[in-house]
């Protein structure tokens, strides 16, 4: 445990929680951020999903009895309300194919499309991935490459981690790969 | 496509161990399919990193967080305390009832240190029922 989660646990236990949510917030707050993008895949229904987290764990600061670490059982509450988002949003947009507040897959990372050599849409690259791949590969770039925050955010084995990154960089080197190739085949007519 | 045998080791080039990365590197000067499939690993690597470094919250994220929670009151950790209340509500409400039958039903009696028990019973009782009617309007 870290000082940080000390301090917060040791406000916890003299009843400050107002105090204790302010330092929780300021602290986890990036972490849970890209823990709900990661998960939801858009930049705004993150920021929104994680807000929602915070009120959870505010609405559940009481009942932290310290059986787990704080940090475990944040990144335990971000990856359930954000899976309930998404699984929500998914249930709605079978209902209803037309509503504006569901986005597609495709479109869900927002207005700005980013691309990659070759002029490859990235985003549609992303999305042509499984879920769990997606995820991964996501957290991985926004946590520094680091394997351990991946793992810890996501409550993988090490090992599962590196097997989905594997398997979504040869997925999105081919299809790079692909593209590149009939782009020449193109260029060549 | 990369040739099978060294296709993993590609994607895994920034970790492979110098023996690896040596029997790759003399791979990649005869074979340009593999040169060509590490170029476009480099590509995905450097958009990435591009697209998802340093990404945070707005700044006014905590703000507009801490206004919402502020709107909503933490739950407190559950107590037994209205449990018992309510139990000795209802070990009230059973002795005024025994302590009725003992006034109005002919042939029922109870001896003095019953009666005086039940009578403290119901006391407890009301005091009981009223502390908690006084503690949930004040949660209101």
């Amino acid at each position: 445990m870290n000082e940080i989660e000390q301090q917060i646990r040791s406000l916890l236990d003299q009843g400050r929680n107002a105090q204790a949510f302010e330092l929780l917030i300021s602290h986890f707050q990036n972490k849970v951020f890209r823990l709900a993008y990661s998960i939801v895949g858009s930049r705004s229904w993150a920021e929104d999903t994680a807000q929602d987290i915070f009120v959870r764990i505010w609405k559940a600061l009481d009942s932290y009895r310290g059986q787990a670490s704080l940090s475990t059982w944040i990144y335990t509450i971000a990856r359930n309300t954000s899976l309930s988002a998404l699984h929500a949003a998914i249930a709605k947009r079978t209902v209803s194919m037309d509503d504006p507040g569901v986005q597609s897959k495709a479109d869900r990372a927002g207005p700005t499309q980013r691309s990659c050599d070759g002029g490859l849409d990235l985003d549609l690259l992303l999305a042509q991935l499984p879920e769990t791949q997606r995820r991964a590969i996501t957290l991985f770039y926004m946590e520094d490459k680091s394997y351990q925050e991946v793992a810890r955010l996501l409550d993988l084995p090490m090992g599962t981690v590196k097997t989905y990154l594997h398997r979504a960089r040869k997925h999105l080197a081919a299809a790079a790969l692909e593209s590149r190739m009939k782009k020449e085949r193109v260029d060549a007519v | 496509m990369p040739c099978e045998a060294f296709e993993d080791r590609l994607i895994d080039y920034s970790e492979l161990g110098s023996a690896d990365v040596q029997a790759v590197n003399t791979h990649l000067e005869h074979c340009s399919e593999c040169r060509s499939f590490l170029s476009a690993l480099a590509g995905i690597d450097a958009a990435l990193t591009a697209a998802f470094a340093d990404h945070t919250v707005s700044p006014e994220f905590s703000k507009r967080v801490t206004h919402t929670v502020l709107s909503h009151p933490a739950l407190h950790r559950p107590s037994l305390v209205p449990e018992m209340l309510d139990a000795i509500g209802w070990a009230a409400v059973i002795s005024i009832l025994l302590w009725l039958t003992a006034f109005f039903v002919p042939g029922v009696e109870f001896s003095t240190p019953l009666a005086v028990t039940i009578g403290l019973l119901a006391l407890m009782g009301g005091f009981a029922v009223a502390y908690r009617c006084y503690d949930d309007l004040r949660r209101c």
